[in-house]
């Protein structure tokens, strides 16, 4: 198993005092805090502190630690192997246990103070299994979908893990695939519940519920601001000056837009309720960008020469005083 | 081995249920409900006890975490959640500006 070194983790010295541990963990702590950090390893990261910090912040705790770090009971490769026969005495399965998630500790942890002590694994192997109930935990997981699967609904495949309490009262993780069909019309940032499909519960109590929530994929095309949908039209300066009409795709099937004559860029036109439902119903407002080919005929040139001697009056640049 | 599941999309909880769930105490949710984080979408009456989305199961799990992981007291934990729904908002603001304005494909040329 791996060895941690849990100074290094919380970028501590050795001879830190329990002063210097606690300001370092708060620093880090903030920085990886799950609900926080934008860092790439925020939750694995915060976990290992939540770790590092549990030994060394108690005196006890770290004593053992250091006397194990001493005894250089692990190998140059960084693998670790507790001395034969050792045994903690602070007993952490024990309780005193504090507010942090134990079932998160590795098994560097457990192989050094013991087993956390969730009740379940209390209760399980203090044979006191006899009459206790728990309902099994809740499960929380994010659903990322399509545009177009959210606006007309979709059946999916999710696959979660499962957390699950064997026998001998060990943490296990079983993959459970299931079929969900997500109806029309849901918001991003809206729930859905499963009932019964979380945890198993604990001597014969409710499983816990599985949760999903709603979240939008980027897509490549369409962008979303509240229940509008927003969509880059690009036009030629012809038919912005002239005025067509041309097929915009909507969530809903392809449409014919009228561009007015005289369009300008930027020019924003909305079509009424091609957006989202839920609450008010939203539209899809279409976003003129003027695009010119990056190439001209030489009949072309002669006609935008024509063109700027007729328009020398405009001036786009006349706000910057140039 | 799938199996199709029926789904729930509307349901709320009651004060009892959003406690076991999240695992803290009433008066912690209700001392986050004078805060104005968590809002129950049934206001109690005699008849009718306070229940809640399950929006606010989400909101009092983080509001435990950053709590309980950070120290933050409650009005601290309220100003935090308002600042992070802000920054998630301001992102996305800026990812569909971004998408909008073809960021992504276009590079100045020099």
């Amino acid at each position: 198993m791996e060895y941690k070194d849990y100074y290094k983790i919380l970028g501590v010295k050795e001879s830190a005092s329990a002063e210097e541990i606690k300001k370092s963990y708060r620093k880090l702590a903030r920085k990886y805090h799950p609900d926080v950090s934008k860092e790439a390893d925020a939750e694995a990261s915060f976990k290992e502190l939540g770790e590092a910090y549990e030994v060394l912040k108690d005196p006890e705790k770290r004593a053992e630690y250091d006397q194990l770090r001493k005894m250089g009971a692990f190998s140059g490769d960084g693998h670790f192997q507790p001395p034969p026969g050792w045994e903690s005495a602070s007993h952490f399965s024990g309780g005193g246990f504090t507010d942090a998630d134990p079932q998160h500790f590795s098994d560097f942890f457990e192989a050094i103070f013991g087993r956390s002590g969730t009740a379940h694994r209390q209760y399980g192997r203090g044979g006191r299994q006899y009459g206790f109930q728990m309902r099994g935990d809740d499960i929380h997981h994010k659903l990322p979908l399509f545009l177009e699967e959210v606006y007309s609904g979709v059946s999916k495949q999710i696959t979660v893990n499962i957390p699950e309490v064997d026998e001998r009262g060990m943490l296990a993780h079983k993959r459970k695939t299931l079929n969900v069909k997500i109806p029309a019309g849901m918001a991003p940032g809206q729930h859905i519940r499963l009932r019964g499909q979380g945890a198993p519960g604990v001597g014969g109590a409710d499983s816990g519920d599985l949760f999903l929530e709603i979240e939008l994929a980027p897509h490549p095309v369409f962008s979303v601001q509240g229940n509008d949908i927003l969509i880059n039209l690009p036009i030629t300066p012809w038919e912005a000056a002239l005025g067509t009409q041309v097929v915009v795709p909507t969530l809903s099937g392809k449409v014919n837009v009228k561009i007015p004559k005289g369009a300008t860029q930027g020019q924003k036109l909305r079509l009424k309720g091609r957006g989202l439902k839920g609450g008010k119903q939203g539209d899809q407002i279409v976003i003129l960008q003027i695009s010119v080919p990056s190439q001209h005929s030489k009949e072309a040139e002669e006609l935008y020469a024509k063109l700027a001697e007729q328009e020398k009056s405009y001036n786009p640049r006349n706000k910057m005083g140039v | 081995m799938a199996r199709e599941i029926t789904i729930d999309i509307t349901y709320s909880f009651t004060l009892g249920e959003l406690s076991e769930r999240a695992g803290v105490s009433p008066e912690f949710i209700l001392e986050l409900v004078d805060l104005g984080v968590l809002e129950p979408s049934v206001k109690p009456t005699k008849s009718k006890p306070m229940q809640f989305e399950a929006r606010s199961l989400t909101r009092l799990q983080c509001a435990r975490r950053l709590h309980r992981d950070l120290d933050v007291n409650l009005p601290g934990v309220a100003m935090c959640l308002d600042l992070l729904e802000e920054v998630k908002q301001l992102r996305s603001e800026v990812e569909t500006l971004h998408q909008l304005m073809g960021f992504n494909q276009d590079k100045p040329s020099s």
